[in-house]
């Protein structure tokens, strides 16, 4: 399987608002990110808020530029393309958003909202426009004789159907999805869960999924990419990040996540402090300031040094501490 | 992809698509503008509003048309005539054809008027004033006046107040703040002064132009004011809309900024600014009274309502009781702008996203989920 995305050393830079008597600055929500993602496969990208997972998203959908860095879908190189070029690859990467509620404009009746993106990409005539957004209501288990309804009379469950099912229309070959379910109930996000599998297998779509819920990326991807303000510090398959994560931070989160298996001997590794502000990250290791295996480094080199890039098997990580010496988590 | 999907369902009992879209045709939702004209029906004031405001905008279009004595005919031999009932005197001949300069469509009605009653014309049901014009005609004709106010007031907030507003939100930036501040500074101007001084400066011009320019100026100033509220208000609802996530999910998918204008900013704003214009045309026509009573809006002899109720002040004297001069202008501006408040509450109530809040997340019944 060829890459159908490839991420290289992406960066985006937020000019602060300047304030008086203060100096310029920039906020780095992504700095020097790395990711891939090949067809059909899906990848978790997880991480704390201000991570910079939704401002990846945004990016790759061309709502926000990219300040440096290289973004090829497909071979393509999109950075740097104007509004012009970028449209064509706009009908290749989809995306479903967060809140179910405001993704979709209220003044619009299901099948208006479905035809719209084949409007905008002049895909077929305007019958079979209706014709297979109906096809789509049904794929995403809706029944399509209610596609002259509004959304607003229909539950989020419904609702992010409809906005996965409007995603679908003009065939992408990859979709982000920016926590598609974070905003419903438990039942139906397990609903919505198997139905983006389903679709995944049926129409071969690439999912590049963004949570911070672990359990919701341990049901649905293969591999998974952890965020830490801005950076990748650990991308692995889903299995080995879930059983043997590396790098300390996966492993503070993966450990956070309540488990009424764990034994009470094994308590969850405490993460301390709050995130650091993404204007001014902390040098060498961008997680030194919290990490728990820091004194395990010698001569402080988490304070001064990037940490290095690390690979075993699928897996790559950065951290100065080396595999052997890993506390056990 | 699409035949693929034929191909994993053929099995299954499917339904055919055309036959789906065309039941669905009659499964029609309950959009935006449907529940908000059942809410409307609902309302009891409003309905009535709505009814008075039918008749009376009737009766203002067709004024030229009713046998009407003339608005200006003057017959100073008497003191001014109590209302009369109909049943007491129905009318008799008597109209003389005196107007000010009318406009072609005007004259044209009065010519039909005229071919139809001929001199015959209606009794005194209101009274007349103190010159021995006829009340009831007077305050039909003064109804034409408040009408092109409120037709002029409406094209303006729309043309220029949702144009300017809708431009400067989309823009954004320093264009944005710069066409704010202007409407800020127009808005500090009080607007009686700028009227006395706009009129002021421009007399001599208007005396070689002729009368009718000056309510020309006159409309133009009651324009110029009601476009910036229109203004603000559409600048802050289009600043809300563009980071609407249903627009950036559009904007994901490649609209074009004129897509995404006219499918989702123009529906959406469109309940905002009826709202908005609902509630503006009353206090316009008392904006449009109050500088007629001053002598600075509509000039005699045509008539305004706000003319009317500055005669009805005049004839106020100890000596004399003339009620009817001043009660019945005040009653019809009264009822009219009551109707019109009470009826742009009900549109308000109707159409405001805040009344809606409550079945939001009403499930539909029905679609398999």
């Amino acid at each position: 399987m060829s890459a159908l995305l490839e991420i290289r050393d992406l960066a985006v830079h937020f000019p602060r608002p300047r304030r008086w008597r203060e100096p310029p600055a920039v906020v780095r929500a992504v700095d020097g990110v790395d990711l891939d993602l090949r067809r059909g496969e899906s990848l978790g990208l997880v991480g704390e808020s201000g991570s910079g997972k939704s401002t990846i998203a945004r990016t790759l959908v061309g709502l926000q530029r990219a300040t440096a860095g290289s973004i090829r879908l497909d071979g393509s190189e999109l950075t740097g393309l104007d509004a012009r070029g970028w449209f064509p690859f706009r009908r290749r990467v989809q995306m479903v958003f967060q809140d179910p509620y405001g993704s979709l404009d209220p003044r619009q009746t299901v099948l208006s909202i479905l035809t719209e993106p084949m409007e905008i990409h002049a895909l077929r005539k305007p019958r079979e426009r209706r014709l297979h957004a109906l096809e789509l209501l049904e794929a995403v288990g809706l029944n399509p004789h209610y596609a002259n309804r509004y959304p607003h009379e229909f539950s989020g469950g419904q609702r992010q159907r409809i906005a996965i099912a409007r995603a679908l229309t003009v065939h992408p070959e990859l979709v982000i999805c920016d926590e598609p379910v974070s905003a419903l109930d438990v039942s139906v996000q397990a609903q919505v869960l198997n139905l983006l599998r389903e679709l995944q297998e049926r129409y071969d779509i690439a999912y590049l999924f963004i949570s911070h819920d672990l359990a919701v990326v341990r049901s649905l991807c293969q591999r998974v990419s952890v965020l830490y303000l801005g950076r990748v510090v650990e991308s692995a398959p889903r299995d080995e990040i879930f059983e043997a994560p590396r790098h300390p931070y996966t492993q503070a989160l993966i450990a956070a996540v309540p488990d009424p298996t764990r034994a009470a001997a094994h308590p969850p590794v405490l993460l301390e402090g709050e995130p650091p502000s993404p204007t001014r990250p902390p040098p060498g290791c961008r997680f030194h300031p919290r990490c728990p295996a820091r004194a395990l480094v010698p001569d402080d080199r988490c304070a001064r040094e990037e940490p290095p890039l690390r690979t075993d098997g699928a897996a790559r990580w950065t951290c100065h501490l080396e595999p052997g010496s890993a506390p056990e988590a | 992809m699409i035949t693929d999907q034929r191909e994993m369902r053929s099995g299954e009992d499917r339904l055919d698509p055309a036959q789906v879209l065309a039941d669905a045709r009659r499964i029609r939702g309950a959009g935006h503008w449907r529940r908000a004209r059942a809410r409307l029906r609902e309302s009891r004031t409003a309905r009535w509003s709505q009814r008075f405001l039918a008749v009376a905008v009737l009766l203002s279009l067709l004024t030229p048309l009713l046998p009407l004595p003339s608005p200006t005919a003057l017959d100073l031999r008497a003191l001014p005539r109590p209302p009369v009932g109909p049943w007491v005197q129905i009318g008799g001949n008597g109209f003389r054809r005196e107007y000010w300069e009318l406009s072609a469509v005007d004259s044209a009605l009065v010519d039909v008027r005229e071919a139809l009653f001929g001199r015959w014309q209606t009794g005194p049901y209101l009274g007349t004033d103190s010159k021995g014009r006829d009340l009831l005609s007077r305050i039909l004709w003064g109804s034409r006046t408040s009408l092109l106010v409120a037709l002029a007031a409406t094209a303006c907030s729309l043309l220029i107040g949702v144009t300017y507003g809708a431009f400067a939100g989309l823009i954004g930036g320093r264009t944005d703040r710069l066409m704010m501040r202007l409407v800020d500074v127009l808005y500090s101007l009080p607007f009686v002064f700028l009227v006395i001084f706009v009129l002021a400066l421009l007399d001599a011009w208007l005396d070689e132009a002729g009368g009718a320019s000056r309510e020309l100026v006159f409309y133009a100033l009651v324009g110029a004011v009601t476009w910036l509220t229109m203004a603000r208000v559409v600048r802050g609802q289009v600043l809300a809309l563009k980071n609407a996530e249903f627009v950036q999910a559009a904007r994901a998918m490649g609209a074009s900024t004129s897509h995404i204008v006219f499918r989702h900013l123009v529906p959406n704003l469109l309940s905002v600014v009826i709202v908005y214009l609902t509630l503006t045309i009353p206090s316009i026509l008392l904006v449009e009274a109050f500088l007629s009573f001053l002598g600075l809006g509509i000039q005699p002899p045509r008539v305004s309502w706000g003319l009317l109720a500055a005669d009805g002040v005049e004839a106020i004297n100890p000596l004399h009781s003339f009620w009817w001069i001043v009660v019945w202008p005040a009653v019809a501006m009264g009822s009219t702008l009551l109707a019109l408040n009470l009826l742009g509450d009900g549109v308000r109530d109707a159409l405001d996203p805040r009344g809606r809040a409550a079945d939001t997340d009403r499930p539909a019944p029905g679609p398999g989920a």
